[in-house]
């Protein structure tokens, strides 16, 4: 088992993650005609949250505490089973995608427990929403995932990547398109981005992933922003990985082709986010379906060849 | 045929889920039973905030909760993780078979999503936030062998999460006695290696979070935080009732069941600029037990009221009837 | 090319998805131009390249109708209708989008079993059956007589695409003497509409389902 370049990776990763959200910012401020933040913005944020002393809700108890750390664990040993430009991470084994899933389930379970825990309404509204998304985009991301893994053979995320040639975008085209856009949608929703919710806001209207933090400070802030950007990157290797088909044989240079595909990815996402308004809580609902029909589609056009 | 392994696959994982579920669920159920000693009631919109009054039954239900809803590293993961390695495994195989994987796949992550909304929902009203009654807000705790047995199970539950490939054993035992010897082969062969790495991610994610937890110490630098009430957007009084309650939380995802769950509102009409008091109510009746079960149960009583004519009460009769039929075996058997 | 072919086939399975679930009449009327066009440029791309000068025309006369002609004519009956802009479902979203999806799979083992030639391009006998479905779709499950014009437009879509899975000799004869049909049809509709309109003051078929005969027999008065 080799150590020393999924370590590098992994690095990479954890160090680079906060400048995507930097990206989107950008890209959006661009739109507006906006200086913009720096890129490094939420490094310094972070950084300023970790040595703020919090305030605690008296309504609180331990799962309130406890709710960020659990969060960031889930999304960071998820990181280290997730294949960087198409290499395996630490871990990688039959079946690693849906233990990933069901990471990121355990890191929602807690938010939204700690969520409930502050006894307001505002995050019971965000928890609630929270839970009803997840029974739509969960069932649409396992079926892009089948999807893919019929159209390559494989059993694993890493061998599924791998297996992934120009070839196979030639064979296998509608599927991969179909369930590449199925994975952009449920990354919209996954991580709070506009159409499904507003990053920036706090109101009513778009009072989702936002608002089921808001009475987290300190320490426990920094950890809850810095596993959003960490989700954001684990959506947007995904993608990244199933569009990026290449491999040229030599680590350097798909790592620098990933990377740039990732930028892509958050210009993107920026894009998306500035052209498009959110949309109302139901046809948030049939989005989300969409994204299931889409992974179902892609699923019957690979049975069908 | 290929075949044969995958079925063996979701086949154990199937069985080793059920006996995770004895497990939890049998947590769950005492869990519940705390709440009931308690608070005196298992109306979970009354209740709320149990977490101060009982912590140790609140933390242990949390676990148990999130144990159903087959959460990493709690023992209710692994069999799930094999019936979708099954389901996964069955989409190299013929059109109809991937079509039924298909099938198997979209319900089982829907109904692991429903079931996590649910579990959150019933730890959330009943043990968080602020308490919504008077008997919530009394509720005394649940004495040393409640707990005693809550503990026991909570930590079989940890115990079996993260020695889930010892469990392999008895799964394959079973398989072995009901479907024979190439089937055991099958099973532990497929499941062993996937179950080894999970217990190796189990621990990473276990030196994960306590690496996080002592960073967070580090971090606090040992200043005491601060306390304040929950932030309420200025609104001048707040009160427990406007917490999200257990049919509020799950309002969205009951509303596009509606066709299924056929639930009653009875909405109030709210008329004029200064409107008095109103009240709202709604309730879900089971639509399988009302259109279902019930027909069908109405009929047999009907039909078993028949012959309650037997059941008179005189000892003289049952006597004869005792007599009868061993007359009636004996003839029987001449 | 093929994957071209592929594609396009793919982009008129979606369109039907579309078709299912919109609620504004305008963009039904454009979906459907839009996958009269994909299917119009359908034999284009399957050929192999061949590009002859009769199969080009037969195309861009099939284009112009599908795409230019029939829309106009479409929203000409709306505007002389006064129709409302939406387009009144009977059945709501999940339920059209799952019926659709349904249809599609349903289609693809009734594809499978039919004793077809094989094509070049996978797909073309679930696609037309689908799109065949999605039509009748729009004529039961919409109010509208626009809607219902629009759904029998959607049909033909699927009969003409269902035509080149067949290889027939000169297919493109057979289906213009099918398209002419269709525009005599959509012409007729179009003016029956206008006058339906006039008599009723709506083209809600919803509610033309009584003869005025027979309410004027039952209030007594003469036959």
């Amino acid at each position: 088992m080799e150590i020393i370049k999924p370590l590098i990776q992994y690095l990479a990763v954890i160090i680079l993650s906060p400048l995507l959200l930097g990206l989107i910012n950008r890209v959006k401020a661009k739109f507006a005609g906006r200086r913009g933040q720096p890129l490094l913005q939420l490094y310094f944020d972070l950084y300023k949250l970790s040595y703020k002393t919090p305030v605690y809700s008296r309504t609180t108890t331990w799962l309130f505490r406890a709710g960020p750390v659990i969060g960031l664990s889930a999304i960071l040993c998820a990181l280290a089973a997730l294949p960087f430009a198409g290499r395996p991470g630490f871990l990688a084994f039959d079946g690693d995608f849906i233990f990933l899933i069901y990471l990121l389930g355990l890191g929602r379970f807690f938010t939204v427990l700690a969520a409930l825990d502050t006894g307001s309404s505002f995050e019971g509204m965000g928890a609630s929403r929270e839970v009803q998304f997840a029974v739509f985009s969960e069932p649409a991301f396992f079926l892009a995932l089948a999807a893919l893994s019929k159209a390559t053979g494989k059993l694993s995320l890493s061998g599924m990547f791998l297996a992934l040639e120009p070839a196979s975008w030639q064979a296998a085209a509608p599927a991969l398109l179909l369930l590449t856009a199925a994975l952009f949608i449920i990354l919209l929703a996954e991580n709070s981005r506009v159409p499904v919710d507003d990053p920036n806001t706090h109101l009513e209207l778009t009072m989702i992933h936002e608002v089921m933090v808001l009475d987290h400070s300190g320490p426990d802030l920094a950890y809850i922003l810095y596993g959003a950007a960490l989700k954001l990157w684990f959506f947007g290797a995904l993608i990244a990985s199933a569009v990026l088909p290449r491999h040229s044989g030599s680590w350097l240079y798909d790592g620098a082709a990933f990377l740039g595909m990732m930028a892509v990815i958050a210009a993107a996402i920026g894009t998306v986010e500035s052209v498009m308004a959110r949309l109302r809580m139901i046809k948030v609902q049939y989005l989300l379906m969409g994204a299931l029909v889409f992974s179902i589609l892609a699923l019957l056009f690979q049975t069908g060849r | 045929m290929g075949l044969y392994p995958l079925a063996a696959l979701a086949f154990g994982g199937a069985l080793l889920h059920v006996l995770n579920h004895a497990l939890f669920k049998g947590l769950l159920f005492m869990g519940a039973g705390a709440v009931l000693h308690g608070a005196g009631t298992a109306e979970m919109e009354a209740l709320g905030g149990l977490s101060k009054r009982m912590p140790r039954a609140a933390f242990l239900f949390v676990l148990g909760a999130a144990a159903a809803c087959a959460l990493p590293p709690f023992n209710g993961f692994a069999g799930e993780f094999l019936i979708y390695l099954g389901a996964f495994s069955a989409l190299n195989g013929p059109a109809n078979i991937v079509l039924a994987a298909l099938l198997a796949l979209a319900v089982l992550s829907a109904a692991g999503a429903l079931a996590l909304a649910v579990f959150s929902k019933a730890a959330g009203a009943v043990f968080l936030g602020e308490p919504r009654t008077q008997a919530a807000a009394g509720a005394h705790n649940c004495g040393p062998l409640m707990n005693a047995g809550m503990t026991l199970l909570a930590a079989a539950c940890v115990v079996s999460g993260f020695a889930a490939p010892f469990l392999i054993l008895p799964v394959s035992t079973a398989l072995g006695a009901a479907f024979g010897l190439r089937t055991t082969l099958d099973f532990s062969g497929a499941a062993a290696t996937p179950l080894i790495y999970l217990t190796a991610a189990f621990l990473a994610l276990a030196a994960i979070v306590w690496v996080l937890a002592e960073k967070r110490r580090f971090f606090l630098g040992g200043r005491q935080p601060a306390a304040g009430p929950t932030w309420d957007c200025g609104y001048a009084a707040p009160s427990a009732r406007m917490q999200y309650g257990a049919s509020s939380f799950s309002q969205p995802l009951t509303a596009f069941f509606q066709p299924l769950l056929r639930k009653t509102l009875n909405i109030p009409v709210i008329a004029g600029y200064f409107p008095g008091k109103a009240s709202f109510s709604s309730e879900a009746r089971s639509v399988v037990f009302d259109h279902l079960y019930a027909p069908v149960i109405v009929r047999l009583r009907g039909l078993a009221f028949r012959f309650s004519w037997l059941q008179h009460g005189r000892l003289q009769f049952y006597i004869l009837y005792i007599v009868a039929a061993l007359m009636a075996l004996l003839l029987w058997k001449l | 090319m093929s994957t071209l072919a592929e594609l396009t086939i793919v982009f008129i399975i979606l369109l039907n998805l579309a078709l299912a679930v919109s609620g504004s009449m305008s963009v039904c009327i454009r979906l459907a131009a839009i996958q009269g066009v994909a299917a119009g440029l359908l034999p284009l791309l399957a050929g192999g390249g061949v590009m002859r000068g009769r199969a080009m025309a037969f195309a861009a006369f099939i284009i112009l109708l599908k795409g230019a002609v029939f829309p106009w004519l479409m929203f000409r009956a709306r505007e002389k209708t006064g129709a409302r802009r939406d387009v009144d479902p009977l059945i709501g979203y999940p339920s059209s989008i799952m019926l659709c999806l349904g249809a599609f799979a349903a289609s693809s083992w009734l594809g499978s079993r039919l004793p077809l030639p094989h094509s070049g391009v996978a797909f073309i006998v679930p696609a037309s059956l689908a799109t065949i479905f999605t039509g009748f779709l729009l004529i039961t499950t919409r109010a509208k007589a626009i809607t219902q014009v629009l759904g029998y437009l959607v049909i033909e879509n699927g009969i003409y695409i269902f035509g080149l899975a067949l290889f027939v000799e000169q297919p493109l004869m057979v289906e213009l003497a099918i398209l002419l049909d269709v525009f005599v049809a959509v012409f007729v509709m179009g003016i029956a509409i206008f006058h339906i309109s006039r008599e009723f003051d709506h083209i809600d078929t919803d509610q033309m389902d009584e003869l005025t005969d027979w309410h004027q027999s039952e209030e007594g008065g003469n036959i």
